[in-house]
């Protein structure tokens, strides 16, 4: 019999595939970081802030999101947003998430 | 939300041990950011409360666990090395680099002492080659354990880094420590020094130990400063002197003393503790053979000369020894119980 710990694996490496286009499509308004992983977990979207900064940092080294620190705050905070390229990209993947959820939805009820 | 004076104070000790386990150019904004998640998470978890105190501040970063873990969760994941393993392989990397380099340093002043060069001279580029080879080594061999232990226990807790990740208030580094950080006139001048020192050690091993008078007016005699038993060992002073100056080059590039500079600088102290040691059993190290030549030195007693500068150096020589011997002990000491990151 499987354990859980295999179920809770498997979970987590068909979740990682959509963790770029949730953080994406949140970051259409100015974020920060702390609201962003909140925000997330509130809608049901378990992510953890060893998953959210780091592919923060990477998506603008990527070019695809612009952040800046602003003191107006209670305090210093970074908020991120995604520039015009990241705009496109995000089109692009919803598109792509939608065409290849509707093939697994095929493929799975096939199978059934 | 308002922090009282303990938790500030726990708080700003928090985050020096996330900064010292932070590395790149974008250490400092990746700390800034850290401080602010961690009070944000603060201020959910307190919302009504005005002031905050150190037991409030202490649940949440125990929750977080050791700044190290926290670092390491905000750093960009590194392709060989997964952000649950890097900060425990940034850890070994940063001691075991510096003792293999240090070990090589050492090996070659035994040598140099022993005579092993003493034919074909100070080999140099065997000696820079000797470290790089070292280093790169050690630095490759320390990385693929870490790849493989990463790949082998992919999704597994290992017991032996929890150590590491569990946060205990007592391994904080102290606040203290903060104005022990190098500026940037004092590391300037350490490298200006040292490359002056290296430029003397390799004009007095030229000229055999002898400078010109210049402020001799009766003629052009030259004075023997050190005797060759002195010179025996210019090599070694060029050798850890380098070693002295690429340090400080480091802070410079650095900003912040880190447990490579650190141990790099025990290193230096235990060779300049053996170098010591060799000196004060090979006196006499002044001649000022020449002086008694010279017009204006007529009449001096050049023998007591001598020896008073004899004595004077091996003064000098003794309080080096334990000078190097108690900054051994303090930095070991302050090392293992608190890793400058």
């Amino acid at each position: 019999m499987m354990d859980n710990n295999t179920f809770e694996n498997l979970k987590q490496e068909m979740r990682r595939g959509n963790v770029v286009l949730a953080v994406m499509s949140r970051l259409q308004a100015s974020q920060y970081g702390y609201a962003m992983l909140k925000n997330l977990n509130d809608l049901g979207f378990d992510i953890g802030q060893d998953t959210l900064y780091p592919l923060l940092r990477r998506l603008e080294e990527q070019g695809l999101l612009e952040s800046e620190w602003r003191v107006d705050d209670p305090r210093p905070r970074r908020y991120y947003r995604l520039n015009q390229a990241g705009r496109e990209v995000l089109e692009k993947l919803k598109a792509e998430w939608e065409e290849q959820n509707e093939i697994i939805r095929r493929i799975v009820n096939e199978t059934e | 939300m308002k922090l009282n004076k303990s938790a500030r104070e726990m708080l700003d000790r928090y985050m020096l041990g996330v900064r010292r386990a932070l590395t790149g150019k974008d250490r400092e904004d990746i700390a800034r950011e850290i401080e602010s998640f961690l009070l944000d998470s603060l201020e959910e978890r307190y919302p009504d409360k005005g002031e905050l105190s150190a037991s409030q501040v202490e649940d949440v970063l125990a929750e977080m666990g050791s700044p190290r873990k926290l670092a390491g969760q905000f750093t960009p994941q590194r392709c060989l090395i997964g952000p649950r393993l890097y900060p425990a392989y940034i850890m070994v990397m940063r001691i075991v680099v510096p003792v293999v380099v240090g070990a090589i340093l050492l090996s070659f002043v035994i040598g140099t002492i022993a005579g092993t060069y003493s034919d074909a001279g100070f080999p140099v580029w065997e000696f820079l080659g000797g470290v790089w080879n070292g280093a790169f080594s050690a630095a490759a061999f320390v990385t693929l354990i870490f790849a493989a232990i990463d790949r082998a226990s992919e999704c597994a807790d290992i017991e032996e880094l929890k150590e590491l990740e569990d946060f205990n208030l007592d391994d904080l580094p102290e606040l203290s420590e903060k104005e022990k950080e190098p500026t940037v006139v004092g590391s300037s001048f350490e490298v200006v020094m040292g490359v002056l020192g290296l430029a003397f050690f390799t004009y007095i091993y030229n000229t055999g130990g002898t400078v010109p008078l210049f402020g001799d007016p009766g003629g052009a005699g030259s004075l023997r400063i050190f005797t060759p038993n002195f010179l025996r060992f210019v090599p070694v002073m060029m050798a850890i002197t380098g070693m002295e100056v690429a340090r400080s080059a480091t802070l410079l590039v650095q900003g912040r003393n880190s447990s490579l500079t650190e141990w790099w600088q025990v290193s230096t102290h235990v060779a300049n503790f053996i170098l010591s040691v060799f000196l004060l059993g090979a006196f006499p190290l002044i001649s000022l053979e020449g002086l008694g030549d010279a017009s204006f030195a007529a009449g001096w007693n050049i023998t007591r000369i001598a020896s008073a500068a004899n004595t004077g150096l091996r003064v000098i020589l003794i309080l080096s020894l334990v000078g190097s011997a108690v900054d051994v002990i303090q930095r070991v000491y302050r090392e293992l119980k608190n890793p400058a990151g």
